[in-house]
């Protein structure tokens, strides 16, 4: 997420402090897993971004995310080789990519080339079945770490709540419906059984109460940055910090780093608002960022910057802190944690949670136009877009579907896409705000 | 040709079911092989695989709808935008088939904001890995699906309909079954292409009504069918020009492993459980589709050999993302039986003649090693 990468041979621009912190921490704990793992038989996991890793936390089993795997393969300029590494294997081109980085590069079993050598063998790998692909992708990567592949089902969705944002800190139980909540709490017994089972240790549920807690200071604190990000202007913090910041201490939620880091991030965001630093020396326009990072070439948002003074005010992984992961308890830690993750890509992918949370954020915000990115070769990932946009464009807000991909960087022109962009922002979100104005 | 399907039927797909609403009954439009046609059934109304015109231009789909969704899925979607099915009384879709579950929220929130007038919308959310808490979760949501229908019809289904209609449905599927065994004849004794039509046609019609036709179909004389013997993999196929175009490249379908061919019922229904746990365990653990696991590989095996396959031709929409995840390890195995295969993966559904020299090329080879082995298996 944070290194050179190939489409503009540029690194993102990074302005606070407490970013690099928090990549230098992930780099560390990345560098002694292996450590920990093969020299001390530690158990260890690999988890979708959607499921509880707050169950391996409280296990003191370290868990790394498939999405945070396959974003860092990307901005290694790693795809190109374990897209070919697919190839090589048979997979039909069309096979869908997002998810099954990490399998290739499992499969590719080249550890001079893999990042830290690659990722040991899990205890266990974990996905809620949120599309027809990933259980095909983790069974696949299961046998070839030889590891057991634990499922989580992604059940449909009956209650639709436009509003859900609004109620879901509290009112969780109504919000993403009781029957789905007690299917992921009999889900989660059976993980906690089978981790026990594997590792001999034992589940605390007093730990895991304490551990919302802390998840829940956390997050409070990640939110309170978004709401200062949204309302400052100029926006002090470009979409290049947002994400680590945001993201990083998502993956050791509730640890005492990730709280801490959270803090220095909050107070370093308020600093900056409170000196009125930009991001952009002219910020003309504020933009909100739809989808995953592109994460094979994140200088991309710091173009438009420099270029045209357009700041990337918002993307989802930071606001999102707010209603999906902010929990109030009512004494059953397991409960509530079910609903934080129940339900975490479904309101990011579909409709009406979608749409309707990116139109109350973009008012928040003061968002004037909206960039989302259109993944070619993964449903889960466009699902939405098309609603979303319509959503947007009926409050105000110009939207632009770019077709590209979040790791795949095949047919990505950095120079072609910042102009596209450019073209969007002098021509249609130009008129709309002359027209308003 | 096939004496049990009504003229034209196939044409005008929704003829049947339009014509028992005029009559004043309900019609429950589905989509898949994962929604329990015995409850719709049972309910006393007409359940139609809702029908799919892939191919033709999708313009209300393609305002809503992204590019990478199962084209019967976007040509439904426009469908139901355009008013086509405005007789259907509900719609129920699966959450076993990432495009149609998707397809659901999109189509209710249509629904929502006004955009569309559109019939009610259901998802059946029966889920399909194999843990005790999916099987439980599935029938409660079969329980939900009964008591929809019985609000839908002012009427409760009882036990000894919910029974009528398994068997019914049952007999549907062991008539399917004698069929089936005359393409497993060697020398194939019905064409894929008439195959596809009678599955398709199936559930187009009242399922007694359609039974007792097959009757005349199972009494007709046999149709050979000659050709390089093919199983079909991968994506569905609502209409055999697929299997067109192998006949005309030297082979002949003799089994389709998607879920319109012959996974479109699955197992017949257990008959001593009670009849709704039946249909909530066939639904859970028997119907298969891209989100049933885990998935064996050991089912298209013993389905090869049991179709006498020669050959096998894995067929991948260009929306096809997950399936093809399936590719390597299902070659891997039918290579183990000696069954060569063709993938053809982003293609274009419907089929076009296109894909008729590669099919041509691949069928005369395996055709030529045959030739070869049989040869060599007569020698001394």
């Amino acid at each position: 997420m944070t290194d050179a990468t190939k489409g503009s041979g540029q690194r993102s621009r990074k302005d606070l402090s407490c970013t690099e912190q928090a990549t230098a921490y992930q780099r560390e704990f990345i560098k002694t897993l292996r450590e920990r793992v093969v020299e001390h038989g530690e158990p260890f996991a690999i988890a979708q971004a959607d499921t509880a890793h707050e169950i391996f936390h409280v296990l003191d089993i370290p868990v790394v995310s498939n999405q945070w795997w396959s974003s860092y393969l990307a901005a290694k300029q790693l795809s190109k080789h374990y897209f070919q590494v697919l190839d090589r294997h048979g997979f039909p081109a069309s096979s869908c990519r997002y998810c099954s980085l990490g399998l290739a590069c499992t499969l590719d079993g080249d550890p001079a080339r893999a990042p830290w050598g690659g990722l040991p063998r899990p205890t266990v790998i974990t996905a809620r079945l949120t599309c027809d692909c990933i259980q095909r992708v983790f069974a696949q990567w299961a046998k070839a770490m030889d590891t057991r592949f634990y499922v989580f089902e992604a059940p449909g969705f009956e209650h639709k709540d436009p509003a859900w944002f609004e109620h879901s800190n509290s009112e969780w139980q109504e919000v993403y419906e009781q029957k789905r909540i007690d299917l992921h709490v009999e889900e989660m017994k059976g993980l906690i059984r089978f981790l026990e089972a594997e590792t001999g240790r034992t589940f605390d549920d007093q730990k895991l109460a304490l551990l919302m807690e802390r998840i829940n200071e956390q997050e409070r604190l990640l939110y309170e940055a978004a709401l200062l990000i949204g309302s400052a202007r100029p926006c002090p913090v470009s979409i290049a910090d947002q994400m680590p910041n945001a993201m990083i201490p998502q993956w050791h939620r509730g640890s005492d780093w990730a709280v801490e880091h959270a803090r220095r991030f909050r107070d370093e965001v308020k600093e900056r608002v409170a000196r009125s630093i930009g991001v952009a020396a002219n910020e003309r326009v504020r933009l909100m960022w739809i989808g995953a990072g592109v994460w094979h070439d994140p200088s991309f948002y710091n173009a438009l910057e420099a270029r045209l003074g357009a700041v990337f005010v918002w993307s989802m992984y930071l606001p999102f802190t707010g209603p999906q992961y902010i929990r109030t308890d009512y004494g059953d830690p397991l409960r509530t944690l079910a609903s934080r993750v129940c339900a975490m890509n479904e309101v990011l992918h579909l409709p009406p949670w979608m749409n309707e949370w990116m139109a109350s954020e973009a008012r928040r915000a003061g968002i004037d136009a909206a960039v989302m990115l259109v993944p070619q070769t993964n449903r889960l990932s466009v699902s939405g877009t098309k609603l979303t946009k319509h959503t947007l464009e009926a409050a105000g807000v110009p939207t632009l579907e770019i077709a590209a991909d979040m790791v795949d960087d095949q047919g990505w022109d950095h120079a072609a896409m910042v102009e596209h962009v450019a073209q969007f922002l002098t021509t249609r979100v130009a008129a709309a705000r002359s027209e308003r104005s | 040709m096939n004496a049990s399907i009504p003229d034209g039927l196939l044409a005008d797909r929704s003829r049947h079911a339009r014509a028992w609403k005029a009559g004043g009954g309900l019609v429950v439009g589905f989509v898949s092989n994962c929604v329990p046609v015995e409850l719709i059934h049972a309910a006393g109304c007409f359940p139609l695989q809702l029908p799919a015109t892939p191919g033709q231009p999708t313009p209300q789909a393609d305002r809503y709808m992204e590019d990478l969704f199962d084209p019967m899925a976007r040509s439904l979607f426009d469908r139901l935008l355009c008013g086509d099915f405005d007789f259907v009384d509900l719609v129920v879709l699966p959450r076993a088939i990432d495009s149609f579950q998707r397809m659901y929220y999109y189509l209710c929130e249509l629904r929502r904001t006004g955009v569309a007038s559109l019939p009610e919308v259901h998802l059946y959310d029966v889920l399909q890995s194999r843990s005790p808490s999916s099987a439980e979760y599935t029938h409660a949501r079969t329980l939900d699906l009964k008591a929809l229908l019985e609000r839908l019809t002012s009427r409760p289904i009882g036990d000894g309909e919910l029974r009528a209609s398994i068997a019914v449905y049952n007999r549907l599927r062991a008539k399917l079954e004698a069929l089936s065994e005359r393409r497993r004849a060697r020398p194939c004794q019905l064409s894929g292409v008439s195959a596809l039509e009678l599955f398709t046609a199936s559930q187009l019609m009242l399922p007694d009504v359609f039974a007792a036709a097959l009757d005349q179909q199972l009494a007709a004389p046999a149709e050979p069918a000659p050709g390089t013997r093919v199983v079909l993999i991968g994506n569905a196929h609502d209409q055999p020009a697929l299997h067109a175009s192998i006949v005309r490249a030297g082979g002949q379908v003799v089994a389709d492993h998607h879920w319109r061919g012959e996974q479109l019922f699955g197992p017949a229904i257990d008959r001593e459980l009670p009849p709704l746990r039946a249909l909530s365990q066939h639904y859970h653990r028997d119907a298969r589709s891209p989100r049933s696991y885990p998935l064996p590989v050991s089912e298209l095996v013993e389905l090869a050999r049991a179709a006498g396959a020669e050959a096998a031709v894995f067929y991948y929409y260009a929306e096809e993302e997950a399936l093809t995840w399936d590719y390597v390890d299902q070659r891997a195995a039918l290579a183990a039986i000696d069954v060569p295969s063709l993938c053809l993966s982003m293609q274009h559904y419907p089929p076009t003649s296109a894909v008729e020299p590669e099919l041509a090329a691949f069928l005369s080879a395996v055709s030529a090693v045959s030739a070869v082995s049989a040869v060599t298996r007569r020698s001394p």
